[in-house]
């Protein structure tokens, strides 16, 4: 280890130890580290630098594209800064699968107006999560070195690189990544190790590993390479911001005024369209490329430090699942409830909708009764007609929907209850829809044959409800009151039996089903002395 | 002392036991692992080589070959820690088996086979193109002195995030031509990073020109009408 700090010490003698920032494209051993790149159109001169972005005419997907290009555009043009920029699971919407357009396109446009990764990336040779250590060459014993430290965590403060020579420029006040200084410059930032903090062994860079150590919201510089599907990263962090400011501070590296400024610029994108007009400085195309993504540079020397990019087009792969991301929102349906009928009523329901970029919506419905209709009027109205007929109680559930026709379309929907309630228009307990489909009794007469017992009582018991001779046969001994016994059995029964036995009274359906009680089980079809032998024992229990 | 004189007596006896039940046991095994293999001798300019097409078991069932002979995946360099990558592997007895990961358009698995005649014209064609005698060191310095003669005219170039494409070939055996030397159990991995775009970029490079053609072979093969979706 001692030795690896000896020999980085030399490299550090013997390096231009200018302070200023690397993680620029073309910096590297072979074409200096310290090299800055500008964007196409800088040529020194200070001032406003205006970058055309331009969709291919025979890119696939091209219209789709517009929308992420002119978002991106917006926020290299803005440079806020921002934290919390990584956008996952529920928190985007990226279906499933699917890698978002915007986010890579947005990392892919950092590269053509200069930047490098702040990592060591794939360009490194570096596999797997060694390629998150800050973007460095090797050294001179042509090895990355790579220990993260005591902290564990890869492209930290502490990370021990050995005489990997620091590409990533850092901000010399703090050496954090997820800020950055008022002036940015050469005054304020560097690349040499030797401005770090007291206490830092290496530059830190903006990994979201880093973010969640320094105790950030997971934050992830966009020019860090590596992305996820599913996962959205549409705004620059402080990193990316400060690296293009960096550059922008000139050929002198220095921001300010007067005789600073002079080579000071600014940069402004602006989307030249669908188009392969020769104003195009980046071009963008889906291609049949096995790379996910790319922007291919050609550039030139502007001094030893300074190169500017003369080229820049980006390409994407045509075969992975492309999410373009839309202005597109999901249309709203307008609260429908439960709802509550009868058989035999008509309910009609007015079912709207609204979408807050007016896009055609239409209606579908799952679990539709057969009583029921839905009818869509393509104008964000629907009509939703309930007309169940006998037959039809009881409880569904539905779910209608309305999408729009957006790219990509959305949709709303709401689940509710259809509750029919059984009609029993005579209140026998039996429904009308049975008594006429399957017991042949009379709907609106809660006693069909006549008998005095209901209907839907002689059905529970098994009795015919349309035979006046046949009645249930409850043998309870309960009689009294006179056609409607109270559920007790004492002398009052007794009486009424009696005089039935006796001749004095005719028994109806009501007192043979009760006070028939001879023989057990089986009776008679009369009330006589046996009955009334019977009937007393039960009375005086 | 007695203990150790009755184990030595008691291992003499065994002896021919267990030399039976050894003799029995081999036997058994060079029944299970009989190879049926594919020998296409070499020519004055194509490649010999040989490779198993199955195995045939105790059973007299014959058995697909567990280990490809070819296998191509893609790494890309932008998509984080995902394990998950394109695949495709060709066995001795023609089976082709591609995986797409999820984020990938053709997400599945497939599988295909090629006959006898594609299977040899394929490895063939990976030895015709260099693949299998693919000097890496060599291509590199090329490649490195291009663009250093590109630089020392001021003309700097970069591709952001690589594609790096890997192909494993193993042959129980590989002759590249009849003078030269046979090769007993051959393995070549051949790894390049962007070789599309070094293929665009630098046309007289016919060791990259010529590999390339056999990545977009593998690439096309994995796109073909043949494959059958299994998941």
């Amino acid at each position: 280890m001692s030795s690896r700090r000896v020999v980085a010490l030399i490299l550090f003698v013997m390096s231009p130890v200018l302070a200023h920032a690397g993680a620029y494209i073309f910096a590297g051993e072979a074409n200096g580290v310290d090299v800055i790149t500008h964007p196409s159109p800088y040529t020194g001169a200070g001032g406003e630098v205006t970058v055309s972005v331009c969709i291919d005419p025979t890119s696939p997907n091209a219209a789709e594209m517009e929308f992420s290009v002119q978002n991106n555009i917006d926020v290299f043009n803005q440079m806020a800064p921002t934290r919390g920029n990584l956008k996952k699971g529920n928190n985007n919407n990226i279906p499933s699968g699917h890698i978002d357009f915007e986010s890579v396109a947005l990392h892919e446009i950092g590269h053509c107006l200069g930047l490098a990764h702040v990592n060591a990336a794939s360009e490194s040779g570096l596999s797997d999560n060694d390629r998150n250590y800050t973007k460095a060459t090797d050294g001179v014993d042509n090895v990355f070195n790579v220990d993260p430290g005591l902290d564990g965590i890869i492209g930290s403060s502490d990370d021990v690189r050995g005489d990997d020579v620091n590409l990533h420029w850092f901000r010399m006040s703090n050496n954090d990544p997820f800020t950055i200084d008022t002036v940015v410059d050469s005054t304020t930032y560097s690349r040499n190790i030797a401005d770090l903090p007291a206490g830092h062994s290496y530059v830190a860079n903006a990994d979201r590993d880093v973010s969640d150590l320094l105790g950030y919201i997971e934050t992830e510089a966009v020019m860090q390479q590596g992305t996820f599907y599913d996962e959205a990263q549409r705004t620059l962090g402080h990193d990316d911001v400060a690296t293009l400011r960096y550059a922008q501070s000139g050929l002198n590296e220095r921001e300010g005024s007067g005789s600073l400024s002079w080579d000071n610029y600014s940069v402004v994108l602006e989307y030249g369209g669908i188009s392969s007009s020769s104003n195009c400085d980046i071009s963008m195309k889906i291609t049949n490329t096995s790379s996910l993504a790319f922007c291919s540079t050609g550039g030139v020397y502007m001094s030893s430090t300074h190169t500017r990019i003369t080229t820049a087009s980006i390409e994407f792969g045509d075969g992975f699942n492309w999410f373009f991301n839309t202005d597109n929102t999901a249309p709203t349906l307008d609260p429908i409830g439960n709802q509550m009928l009868s058989e035999g009523e008509v309910v009609v329901i007015d079912i709207t909708a609204s979408d807050n970029e007016g896009d055609a919506l239409s209606f579908g419905v799952t679990g539709l009764p057969s009583y029921a209709s839905l009818v869509d009027h393509a104008d964000g109205t629907a009509t939703l007609t309930l007309s169940p007929i006998l037959g039809d109680g009881g409880l569904t559930s539905v779910t209608i929907t309305v999408s729009d026709d957006g790219v990509p379309a959305f949709s709303d929907e709401e689940s509710f209850d259809i509750d029919v309630a059984v009609l029993d228009s005579d209140s026998d307990t039996i429904s009308d829809y049975e008594e006429i489909t399957i017991y042949g009794t009379l709907p609106d007469n809660p006693d069909s044959d006549g008998d005095l017992i209901a209907d839907g009582e002689e059905i529970k018991n098994g009795s015919d409800p349309l035979d006046p001779l046949s009645w249930p046969n409850y043998a309870d001994g309960d009689l009294a009151p006179l056609g409607a016994p109270d559920g007790l059995i004492n002398a009052g029964d007794y009486l009424i039996a009696q005089r039935i036995a006796l001749g004095e009274l005719a028994p109806t359906a009501v007192e043979l089903s009760h006070g028939d009680l001879y023989p057990p089980g089986s009776p008679d079809g009369v009330i006589n002395t046996s009955d009334l032998i019977l009937l007393l024992k039960l009375v005086q229990q | 002392m007695s203990g150790v004189g009755v184990t030595n007596r008691t291992s003499l006896l065994r002896q021919p036991l267990l030399a039976l039940l050894l003799a029995i046991l081999l036997a058994l095994f060079t029944v299970s692992t009989v190879q049926a293999q594919k020998r296409v001798p070499a020519g004055n300019n194509t490649a010999g080589f040989s490779f198993a097409t199955g195995s045939v078991d105790a059973a007299g069932r014959l058995v697909s070959p567990g280990e490809p002979i070819i296998s191509y995946r893609l790494d890309i360099a932008m998509l984080a820690n995902i394990d998950d990558r394109p695949t495709m592997d060709v066995y001795g007895d023609g089976r082709v088996e591609v995986h797409y990961p999820m984020y990938m358009k053709r997400a599945g698995d497939f599988q295909m086979r090629l006959d006898e005649e594609e299977l040899v014209e394929l490895i063939r064609s990976l030895s015709a193109n260099g693949v299998l005698e693919f000097d890496d060191r060599k291509v590199k310095k090329s490649i490195r002195d291009k663009k250093k003669q590109s630089r020392a005219k001021g003309r700097l170039h970069a591709i952001s995030d690589a594609a790096v494409s890997v192909i494993d070939v193993r042959l129980d055996e590989y002759q590249k031509n009849s003078s030269a030397s046979p090769v007993k159990k051959f393995h070549k991995q051949f790894k390049w990073t962007n070789i599309e775009h070094d293929a665009r970029r630098y046309p007289k490079e016919r060791d990259i020109v010529d590999a390339n053609q056999s990545v977009q072979r593998l690439r096309s093969l994995m796109k073909d009408l043949r494959l059958e979706k299994r998941s």
